[in-house]
């Protein structure tokens, strides 16, 4: 059975004449444990679908179904609820906030949940083991560099264990090197059986994922 | 890591962007405190001084003629009281409804009588009463302790050489002067003093009196409203208000107690201003946060509690510093003004007082620019760049 189940959406932004088909008619189904990679030039949608799919932006036509749950039949409390339970956002731009420390930053989700503060912090420390930012845990973002600050990302999206990882461009800042220790993380995590999408401009990339979604002016251009 | 955590840290980490609001806030706080401590305190020292002003009403028996009487010289010797003032009616000053406020009552009677050939104003006087009145009286001598005493006032000591000690001779009574006044520059320097019973009985005018003396002091009502309910009890007395300087004075705090509330106000719109506008240019700052936060999962309301704990946060701050740096300059301004200060102690109630004014302050400004954040589409905010 299908974990997300993406049924002819369509986004269009902007008011009065000035209409952007930003996303006009995408379906497809993607089941648990795939790992994703979106393609496409600039502008192509990448991102609005990615929102869409995490329950962030309410598609203009069509409906998603996750879990079997029709997530923008819910109201916005609701949906709130939602990401909390299902998805782990990553985003090009690290997007930490920038007054708390690494090992804050990654127990945000956990200020709206009811875990035990012990357990709260274990987990956080090993998920920041994991991607290697363990022994930075106390610092604070704009004390790391690019690739440890995605680094501190992953482990925030990953912290509260969700079905689904939503990443947009994760290495879009990153220099090479960087670049193939994020997606080797990202490869370890999908054996795991953790399913990611991703949305890529990087061809390098496409050989982690398990299945290529190529996306041309707000359409599926193919599908490999 | 829990909401308030998130605030927490927030304040922490941002102390230099915060500090100005707490500023705003502290100033604002410190200025009410001041100003409310100052006016208490200035209400507070004239009831302390109030003696120092003597009466403020007079309460005397109703005339049926006009005065005969003008600047001090009186065309008729004689006047007929038609009712007399009797210490029955005084009795009644109990009842009234500010009775509270009434400080001291020294009811007197007046005779003239003849001593050393010639005409003397004898007035019967509760010394106790009369001296918490005239708190500037100074007697060269003792206080009267036998109906037999008396105190004489310096101009009869002077014209009629007498001296403490003089024995005299008063409706056939001998009499022991005991003090002499210093000179006053009143009336009272040409006047006999001796107790009350003594010349009521001497002059058989038992029970009655010529006029009674009242300080009263009321910060909240005028003194004419008190002269209204010694009116109402005493009906068949004249009543007035004797314009002294204490009445002026009670206007000048009132008015700056009036003046007080308006800058008080002003701070506080200044104060919640600053908030709102802190607030406000932070939620714009602070939208890919709000975004982030929402795309974890945060409601609007887990939103909404983040930016009011912070503000209510710095608002406790800002309480206590503007509780204890308003009453440290109340203390030094308070001197400047020459007005006691002792009454400008620390104040638990105060403190909570202005800790709660803070909260309210700050929680009620932060409101709207918390509902707007909330609110903020995360889409937006996160749109990547
Ligand atoms: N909030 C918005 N309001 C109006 N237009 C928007 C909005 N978001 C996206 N668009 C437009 O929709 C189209 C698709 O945008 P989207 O961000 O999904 O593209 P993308 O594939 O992610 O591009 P990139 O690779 O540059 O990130 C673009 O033309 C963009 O200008
Ligand atoms: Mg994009």
């Amino acid at each position: 059975m299908a974990l997300i189940e993406i049924e002819n959406i369509e986004k269009h932004y902007g008011k009065n004449g000035t209409n952007v088909k930003a996303v006009s008619g995408i379906s497809t189904e993607i089941t648990f444990g795939e790992f994703i990679a979106v393609l496409g030039h600039s502008g192509s949608g990448k991102s609005t679908l990615l929102t869409m799919i995490g329950g962030l932006n309410h598609p203009t036509r069509g409906n998603i179904r996750v879990d079997d749950l029709d997530i923008y039949a819910l109201n916005p409390e609701q949906r709130a609820d939602f990401r909390k339970e299902y998805i782990g956002f990553v985003f090009q731009a690290f997007y930490l906030i920038p007054y708390l420390t690494v090992l804050e930053n990654v127990l945000i989700p956990f200020a709206i949940s009811d875990l035990s503060a012990a357990k709260r912090n274990s987990r956080a420390m090993q998920i920041l083991e994991k991607v290697g930012m363990a022994d930075k845990a106390d610092r604070l973002p704009d004390e790391l560099s690019g690739g440890e600050q995605e680094r501190v990302a992953i482990a925030r999206a990953l912290v509260n264990e969700p079905p689904i990882i939503l990443a947009d461009e994760p290495t879009g800042n990153l220099d090479s090197v960087t670049s193939a220790g994020i997606m080797q993380l990202f490869a370890d995590l999908h054996r795991e059986g953790q399913t990611i999408i991703m949305v890529t401009h990087n061809q390098e990339n496409l050989k982690y994922a398990s299945r290529t979604i190529s996306m041309k002016d707000g359409r599926i251009d193919q599908l490999n | 890591m829990k909401l308030y955590q998130i605030s927490l840290s927030s304040i922490k980490r941002r102390k230099s962007r915060l500090l100005f609001l707490l500023i705003g806030l502290t100033i604002a706080i410190s200025t009410v405190i001041i100003l409310i401590q100052i006016s208490d305190a200035m209400n507070k020292d004239i009831a302390t001084k109030l003696d120092e002003f003597g009466a403020n009403i007079l309460v005397v028996p109703q005339r049926d003629e006009l005065s005969l009487s003008y600047g001090g010289i009186s065309l008729s010797g004689v006047s007929v009281e038609t009712k007399p003032l009797t210490e029955a009616q005084l009795k009644k000053i109990t009842h009234i409804k500010n009775y509270k406020n009434i400080a001291a009552i020294a009811p007197k009677l007046l005779e003239t009588t003849r001593i050393k050939e010639r005409n003397v104003l004898i007035a019967g006087i509760d010394f106790d009463s009369e001296l918490k009145l005239k708190k500037w009286w100074k007697l060269s001598g003792k206080k009267p302790r036998l109906d037999s005493e008396l105190v004489v006032g310096n101009e009869v000591a002077k014209k009629l050489n007498i001296i403490s000690g003089d024995e005299l001779n008063i409706k056939n009574m001998r009499m022991k002067v005991v003090g002499v006044l210093a000179e006053t520059g009143s009336q009272d320097d040409e006047i006999i003093f001796a107790d009350l019973k003594i010349v009521q009985n001497l002059f058989d005018r038992k029970e009655q009196l010529s006029l009674v003396e009242i300080s009263a002091l009321c910060y909240d009502c005028p003194i004419e409203e008190i002269v209204a309910q010694i009116g109402n009890q005493m009906p068949t007395a004249k009543v007035m208000a004797i314009r002294e300087t204490i009445q002026s004075k009670m206007a000048a705090i009132s008015q700056f107690e009036n003046f007080s509330y308006g800058i008080s106000l002003v701070m506080l719109l200044v104060g919640g201003l600053i908030v709102f506008t802190t607030f406000s240019a932070s939620v714009n700052e602070r939208k890919k946060e709000i975004g982030i936060f929402r795309s974890i999962g945060f409601r609007k309301k887990n939103i909404l509690q983040i930016i009011i704990t912070e503000a209510v946060i710095i608002s406790l701050f800002a309480g206590i510093l503007g509780y204890v740096s308003g009453l440290v300059l109340a203390k030094n301004i308070a001197g400047y003004l020459a007005v006691n200060s002792t009454s400008i102690t620390v104040d638990i109630n105060m403190l909570l007082s202005s800790l709660l004014l803070s909260i309210v302050l700050s929680g009620a400004a932060s409101l709207y620019p918390a509902i707007k954040a909330a609110n903020l589409d995360p889409t937006e905010a996160i749109r990547t760049l």
